[in-house]
């Protein structure tokens, strides 16, 4: 009997990860670990010799805040020196040998320093068990998606993790193909009905914000545009009412909490549970026990309040969007799909923010899939797809001799009757490329039909003029 | 967009030869080089074609 395969996409992000598998009536979900979490924070937490990971882990980050490391996908593959500690990070970062490390608090005095490899290793080695509990099978593979920014160092070294967690990396793949894959775009094309189409994916974690313009030709994609700012993200959210309710604290109680490191983890995680619930509610409460001096803080705030404290955040998104656009050499109005992806996606001001920069009633912004799982979702469906395929193809099919090709650059069609230029190919597209399509006579009994060829920048656009007055 | 074209092609120009079958007028201009993300069913059926050298109505036979 040969062995079945076993393949899960993986969705490691910055702050919280997923896992999906397909299952054999070819449907994709996410796998929920021991705990029920489908996201599963990014956070690996150590008490003596035992490790947890999730929502446990998590809530952790206040209570030992020197035995739990959260963050630790962004310090991947970067030198101490190139590294950046994020907001809300619980164990510190340290010097290891030049990379960078945490000095882990295990307990009886006792430390020992990880590299953000072996965490992110320990990590992976916790979701893998969590599918294969789930599955009731071991893993045979996973892809694992990567964001569009991710160094070579970066891969190989979340790869080298993956591989002493027991995952072997069939193939990573970026993140916006992968919410492209999910959202099935230009999967029912064919070169009748090539379903040409410009996408630009919108992804807003926790610590950054990517936005990418792929580029779909009869269900090829390419990018053609990426632009991030890793300032940007959920994390901006929660500092904006963790400032906010800080100061309210301290008009009530007079006790300034910003130098009190512990009430200020608390206040964060807080404000998270409080960010989210606004996104379905029109008002959130805030709790957190004995915050500061063994007072408790409770408090309630609006949607409104809450979208004016984060207005900053929504216009920096818009900057970022202009950037990419502005890189791809497009209009806004070229835009055919904007997929909303990422935690954040689900703050319902954010879409309709990103409606001011794309005005064009035709440009659809989807977000009807959850935006926390696409990814892996997407991961899943491409599992699914090369799961037969020996390592030698995948390695053949994913190399620059195959995935490097020419493009057009500009537009190629040709005229109707009434001269009006009409998109055959267009820029762009890889080749070689075949459009198959069907036209009709201009006269009764015609034995001959002339087609001709044009290139073109832009499309040509033509307007009806209306009679003069006579 | 599906490339059923339900237009009229035009008649050709007057100084058209009745036996040409076709001319080049210009080539397409300089293309550039892009990479295509490697996923899903279409770039598979792309990578095979290539990988082995295939034209795409080879392919389908
Ligand atoms: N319902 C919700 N409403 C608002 N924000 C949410 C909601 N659910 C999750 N988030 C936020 O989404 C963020 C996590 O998103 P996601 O899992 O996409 O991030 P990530 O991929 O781990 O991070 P990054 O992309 O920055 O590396 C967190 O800041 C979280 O608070
Ligand atoms: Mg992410």
């Amino acid at each position: 009997m040969s062995e079945q395969a076993n393949v899960i996409g993986i969705n490691f992000g910055t702050s919280y990860s997923s896992i999906s598998y397909m299952s054999k009536d070819g449907r994709t979900d996410c796998i929920a670990n021991e705990d029920g979490d489908r996201q599963i924070a990014s956070v690996l937490a150590f008490s003596g010799e035992e490790e947890s990971v999730g929502s446990q882990a998590q809530a952790q980050i206040p209570r030992n805040p020197n035995s739990t490391v959260a963050h630790f996908r962004a310090q991947l593959g970067k030198s101490f020196g190139g590294a950046d500690e994020l907001t809300g990070a619980a164990c510190p970062i340290v010097d290891k040998d030049g990379k960078v490390g945490y000095n882990v608090a295990l307990g009886d005095e006792k430390t020992q320093t990880f590299t953000a490899k072996e965490i992110t290793a320990k990590y992976l080695r916790h979701l893998r068990e969590s599918a294969e509990a789930f599955l009731g099978n071991p893993i045979t593979g996973a892809i694992v998606s990567v964001p569009s920014y991710f160094t070579d160092e970066q891969r190989d070294e979340l790869k080298e993790a993956a591989a002493d967690a027991g995952v072997k990396v069939i193939q990573m793949i970026h993140e916006s193909a992968a919410a492209a894959l999910a959202y099935g775009i230009g999967h029912n094309s064919s070169t009748k009905d090539p379903q040409d189409k410009t996408v630009v994916v919108c992804d807003m974690g926790a610590h950054s914000f990517d936005v990418t313009v792929l580029n779909v030709r009869t269900g090829v994609y390419s990018i053609l545009a990426t632009a991030h700012d890793t300032k940007l993200g959920g994390a901006s959210f929660d500092e904006n009412l963790l400032n906010h309710f800080a100061a309210e604290f301290k008009k009530k109680n007079k006790i300034d909490i910003t130098g009190n490191k512990k009430a200020l983890a608390k206040l964060r995680s807080a404000c998270e549970v409080t960010k989210k619930s606004l996104s379905s509610a029109n008002s959130a409460p805030c709790f957190v026990e004995s915050l500061a001096d063994g007072l408790d803080f409770h408090t309630n705030i609006n949607r409104l309040r809450f979208e004016m404290l984060s207005k900053v955040v929504f216009n920096d998104s818009l900057k970022v969007i202009e950037e990419v656009l502005k890189k791809s050499d497009l209009d806004a109005s070229e835009v055919d799909e904007v997929i909303m992806v990422g935690g954040s996606a689900r703050i319902p001001k954010l879409a309709s923010k990103f409606r001011e920069a794309f005005t064009n009633e035709n440009t659809k912004i989807r977000s009807e899939l959850e935006p926390d799982e696409v990814v892996a979702t997407g991961c899943a469906i491409q599992g699914s797809l090369i799961a037969e395929f020996d390592q030698e193809t995948i390695e053949s099919c994913v190399h620059p001799v195959v995935t490097l090709t020419p493009h057009t650059t500009k537009h190629i069609g040709t005229l109707n009757a009434n001269g009006e230029f009409i998109t055959i190919v267009p820029r762009y597209t890889s080749l070689p490329t075949r459009r198959i399509f069907e036209f009709g006579n201009a006269q009764q009994g015609q034995t001959q039909a002339y087609f001709a060829l044009y290139e073109g920048d832009h499309e040509i656009v033509t307007e009806e003029i209306a009679a003069p007055p006579r | 967009m599906s490339l059923t074209l339900d237009f009229l092609l035009p008649p050709p120009p007057s100084t058209w030869a009745a036996d040409a079958t076709t001319a080049n007028h210009a080539s397409i201009s300089a293309t550039s080089e892009r990479l295509l993300e490697p996923v899903g069913p279409h770039f598979l059926a792309y990578a095979r074609r290539k990988r082995h050298n295939r034209t795409f109505s080879e392919d389908e036979r």
